[in-house]
């Protein structure tokens, strides 16, 4: 099933066309401008895919680089910049991935022991979202890619497609495959964390 | 919009109609509106998903890596000024097209082998003339081999 997207840019001009030309000349302030504008989304990204902090920040400066050696060779008109920056993002962390794929396991973070519950409400919440992004992290890294640019991103389906290269039935169908598998992992029955033996209780 | 179709948007698209493509948004309040007894439990584990969703706020930036990546612009503009490429451009002039550089290799290469070949041939003839006046001084002479016995 294909329907339109969300129409988010209906003029149609690429929104750094003229930052890029700026930078391709070698404008210290324009590249500081475009910077600003699209660090926390690459940031996004990559911390939704690879859920760790350090590594997407590795990948945002990386794709920054990329960006700084690819601006003057760039012509607008066939894609918006983003989108291929969205795309090198992707594939970046699909490398990283790669690389980790052998030290990952299948277990979801531990959840904190519900008699505790209530000490620390932050505490848990952050173990809640610890919780939540491990297990969007152990999903298959397209499956992740989709909900991340959807879902996070906010982009449109058919956006998100061009940045997947993939077309938007694809996309329904990864989006459908990874919420099931993200609820699933969600569902898995909860592990115990070790209590400490009260009083007694080893006699 | 039948039931499979909304069924099908609302799995991958979640419970949150405005993250639903345009076309479809209004229609699937509608129809939720109208057919809720027979979508009620898949909506709620939608709206659940994407509560839980929700708690994971996006990784801000640090001041410290927007520094660093302002810092990295200038260092590859200059690199990629004064590195092999632009000395290349320097000396042999812009060539633009990988074609024209191709064919600018061609015609050098060309030109260097067929002024070795000319150098190469004289150096030939020149040793062959030496041969010849040697093999004519030489010829007057004869050789015997003198034994004691």
């Amino acid at each position: 099933m294909i329907f339109g997207s969300k129409n988010r840019n209906p003029n149609g001009i690429d929104p750094d066309a003229q930052l890029l030309a700026q930078i391709a000349k070698g404008e210290p302030q324009a590249a500081k401008a475009f910077v600003d504008r699209h660090l926390p989304s690459i940031l996004g990204i990559a911390g939704s895919m690879l859920g760790d902090a350090g590594a997407a920040e590795d990948i945002a400066q990386e794709v920054f680089l990329k960006v700084w050696r690819y601006a003057k060779k760039w012509k607008p008109g066939a894609a918006k910049f983003q989108t291929w920056m969205h795309r090198v993002t992707m594939n970046l962390c699909y490398d990283q991935l790669r690389k980790k794929k052998e030290i990952l396991t299948d277990a979801v973070p531990e959840q904190v022991d519900e008699h505790n519950i209530g000490a620390d409400t932050q505490l848990i919440q952050n173990e809640r979202t610890a919780q939540i992004q491990a297990a969007l992290s152990l999903l298959a890294p397209r499956q992740c890619a989709a909900i991340t640019l959807c879902y996070y991103q906010e982009l449109g389906n058919i956006e998100a497609a061009n940045v997947m290269q993939i077309s938007v039935e694809a996309l329904e169908s990864l989006l459908a495959r990874g919420r099931k598998s993200l609820r699933e992992k969600l569902n898995e029955p909860k592990i115990e964390i070790a209590k400490p033996m009260k009083d007694g209780a080893n006699k | 919009m039948t039931l499979e179709q909304f069924e099908a948007l609302l799995a991958s698209y979640g419970a949150d109609f405005s993250k639903w493509p345009d076309a479809q948004e209004n229609t699937a309040r509608a129809f939720l509106a109208q057919r809720e007894d027979e979508v009620a439990e898949q909506y709620r584990n939608q709206q659940k998903l994407d509560d839980a969703l929700a708690c994971i706020t996006p990784q801000k930036p640090r001041a410290e890596l927007y520094q660093q990546i302002y810092r990295s612009f200038t260092p590859t503009l200059l690199a990629d000024r004064f590195g092999f490429a632009v000395l290349g451009n320097f000396i042999f002039g812009p060539m633009v097209h990988a074609r024209s550089m191709a064919l600018a290799s061609v015609f050098t290469l060309t030109l260097l082998g067929g002024i070795g070949g000319y150098l190469g041939a004289g150096q030939a003839q020149e040793l062959s003339t030496q041969t010849e006046i040697l093999s004519l001084a030489f010829s007057e002479y004869s050789f015997e081999l003198e034994t004691d016995t």
